[in-house]
């Protein structure tokens, strides 16, 4: 008795050994019965095997200027002096003291702002929805993609505070 | 994986399919309308609303598009943006602010960007069925109507108006997860124009200019994001059906470090924000609610189909966006640091 | 948008010999890969060497026992995505010249028949130009699935998705094959 025919999903799973255990023995005895199915899962295997015939003769090997270059890549890296190393050679001894003035200088004058505001800094949560928002740009029907988005008709406090000190605005986000 | 050995297994594969003519899809139509714009000019006016459980919000603007990627929107709606009007030259957008004589400039290279376009829409194939609901007139036009269902959920999340000449969406619906409305924008009194005159399109001089967030072209490798993040950053290891990593990022927040993780199943987003250091989210525009995360203490809003959560776990701030349920960001959090 | 490198670390022995062994063992496999991905050669040797780059980078991320491969596919999959997008090209281009099946190098096999070379390297170009023309995520699953022969699990692995996703993007993908190979074939 033919059950339900199999659906190429089905076979597609079934060709790469995908299904469940039991899945998989109904499709195997269902393609021994059925001539309808077992047509389209040739079909799908001929397609697999097409796909490995073409890589086994497309295939390369992998060029030696490849090898060459990437140690070649990595040996520059190595090379390059890093922030450190520029920042070593720079203080030589006829700028060292007056630098390092100046480095204590602000070291100390930071440490007091940063310890002044050591108090937390509230980010609100219409700042994290607009970045989400914004970042719909790329999906196909997002707002931001074939069509703008809604600006939101009223600006907190805090982030008119914000614009304030920053010179930005979120109404930017608002696309 | 099971072989079969054919010598000219290709030929044999060409000669059985022989003779099939492909027909118009509602997929194919998707395609066309999202690359509609491209190559269409026209003006109109767009009515959009969204329907939050807090609040609601409304806005209509005029828009002129000049082909490829010229935009012009022009605020009528609400009262506090009347004759504001945002200009899109490609990649870069000018937000013309009349009441402070100012203009903001940001660039986001993502708005351009064929590629992820191309390799999101794949994504929406993927994951939501399409279908034609019965065709209809809208705003004079015929229209056809494709309704996008989830594959794994079944809902409904998208119904679209195409105009059946140009191709174009002249009207979107979105849903929420519980089947209400979500979303709606509608173009009205729309004309396509052969062309539209560029200096429609020039940035009004004498204004102050701003330089507003610009966000370069995020990263899709999202390990290297999240080990560039600066410190020691986690990414979820659950995720609901269909959802993909799109992008990441690390963008700074009123000074503060915080990477930005996109997961998306090619029309439902989600979004991960992380930080560390000395910084807590605040709910002055929005109620928020308490619930918890595997025993830590998290605030979640409602706002019709997104939904926010936030907590804090082992010295770093988390916060979902997304239009997902509550009880999906649920899941999601708790497998961030599990 | 690299972590910052830590200033005088030269190095290691063990390093530099898992590098070696890595370009040994999978540098072929991997420029192959790469070249599926891109369909252009210079493309695929640019994204080898890069990949290489990181390997060694990372090379103390690399968990023992678990699959190399995967994970340097892993690797030359988001560097490619990645290159496409800062290109912003559309992802459907001509094949370059320079991607025609290969010439036959070598001696030839005395069994085979010139005719069947030659119908070979008809159905190569044809399957090359349908591979090209579909879309990098579609290409991606079908070399992974069919080619390297990987499960949906490894699959969603190196892809980063879910094995539904895996799944659903291989059935399409085959489904545009065939389509595009009738079409390239009825052209040739």
């Amino acid at each position: 008795m033919i059950e339900k025919h199999a659906t190429t999903e089905d076979l597609i799973d079934y060709l790469h050994g995908e299904l469940p255990p039991e899945a998989d023995a109904g499709i195997l005895a269902h393609l021994e019965q059925c001539a309808q199915c077992t047509a389209l899962y040739d079909d799908q295997a001929r397609l697999s095997e097409s796909l490995r015939s073409y890589a086994r003769s497309s295939e390369r090997d992998l060029p030696q200027g490849v090898v060459a270059s990437i140690w070649d890549a990595i040996e520059r890296e190595e090379r390059a002096p890093s922030s450190l190393q520029r920042l070593a050679a720079f203080l030589r001894p006829a700028y060292a003291l007056p630098i390092a003035a100046v480095l204590v200088l602000g070291a100390f004058f930071g440490y007091t702002a940063t310890h002044r505001a050591a108090a937390t800094t509230t980010i609100d949560a219409a700042i994290y929805l607009r970045d989400h928002a914004s970042l719909n740009s790329t999906m196909p029907f997002g707002d931001g993609a074939s069509e703008p988005a809604t600006l939101r008709s009223d600006e907190s406090a805090s982030d008119q505070q914000w614009i304030a000190s920053t010179g930005t605005s979120v109404v930017a986000q608002d696309q | 994986m099971r072989k079969i050995s054919s010598a000219l297994a290709l030929a044999a594969l060409v000669t059985a399919t022989a003779g099939a003519t492909p027909q118009a899809s509602p997929t194919a139509l998707l395609r066309a309308a999202i690359a509609a714009p491209k190559h269409l000019s026209y003006t109109g006016e767009v009515q959009v609303l969204r329907f939050g459980t807090q609040r609601s919000e409304a806005a209509i603007y005029r828009i002129e598009h000049r082909a490829p990627d010229l935009t012009r929107r022009w605020y009528l709606a609400p009262q506090n943006l009347y004759g504001d009007s945002v200009i899109s030259r490609g990649e870069t957008t000018y937000s013309i602010d009349v009441k402070r004589d100012r203009v903001i400039v940001a660039q986001d290279d993502a708005i351009d960007d064929q590629v992820a376009e191309d390799d999101n829409f794949a994504v929406l194939a993927s994951n939501y069925n399409a279908a034609f609901a019965p065709d209809e007139q809208y705003d004079g036009r015929p229209v056809r109507v494709v309704v996008l269902t989830n594959k794994y959920t079944g809902q409904t999340t998208m119904r679209l108006r195409i105009d059946a000449k140009t191709n174009l969406v002249l009207a979107k619906e979105t849903y929420a997860a519980n089947g209400a409305l979500s979303t709606q924008v509608r173009f009205q009194q729309i004309r396509y124009a052969q062309q539209i005159p560029a200096g429609v399109f020039d940035v009004p001089k004498g204004m102050h200019v701003v330089q507003g967030p610009s966000r370069g072209l995020p990263s899709s490798d999202l390990q290297h994001v999240i080990a560039a993040a600066g410190f020691a950053a986690h990414g979820p290891k659950y995720l609901p059906e269909g959802f993909t990593p799109v992008e990441g990022d690390v963008v700074d927040i009123k000074g503060i470090r915080t990477l930005h993780l996109l997961y998306s199943d090619g029309i439902r987003t989600v979004s991960l924000f992380q930080n560390q250091g000395a910084s807590d989210i605040g709910f002055e525009s929005y109620h928020a609610s308490s619930t918890k995360i595997e025993n830590h203490e998290a605030k979640y809003v409602e706002d019709g189909a997104t939904t926010l959560l936030a907590w804090s776990e082992s010295g770093l701030h988390f916060t979902l966006v997304g239009e997902l349920s509550l009880g999906e960001l649920e899941k999601i959090a708790s497998s961030v640091i599990p | 948008m690299a972590a910052p490198r830590k200033p005088f670390d030269p190095p290691t022995p063990e390093q530099t010999a898992f590098l070696e062994r890595a370009i040994e063992q999978h540098g072929k496999a991997t420029y192959n890969f790469a070249l599926r991905l891109t369909h252009n050669e210079a493309d695929a040797r640019d994204l080898t060497q890069e990949a290489f780059i990181r390997v060694y980078r990372a090379w103390r991320s690399f968990q023992p026992g678990t699959s190399f491969l995967s994970w340097v596919y892993r690797i030359v999959t988001n560097l490619y995505r990645d290159e496409l997008r800062r290109r912003k090209g559309r992802y459907q281009e001509e094949i370059p010249e320079d991607n025609a099946p290969q010439e036959f190098a070598g001696a030839r096999p005395l069994a085979v028949e010139p005719i069947e070379d030659l119908v070979e390297a008809q159905m190569s170009e044809t399957m090359s130009k349908a591979l090209g023309a579909l879309s990098p995520d579609q290409r991606q699953v079908i070399v992974l699935a069919d080619i390297e022969e990987y499960s949906y699990q490894e699959i969603a692995e190196i892809v980063g998705c879910s094995i539904g996703t895996v799944r659903s993007r291989l059935h399409r993908a085959r489904q545009q094959l065939r389509k595009l190979v009738e079409h390239f074939s009825a052209k040739s």
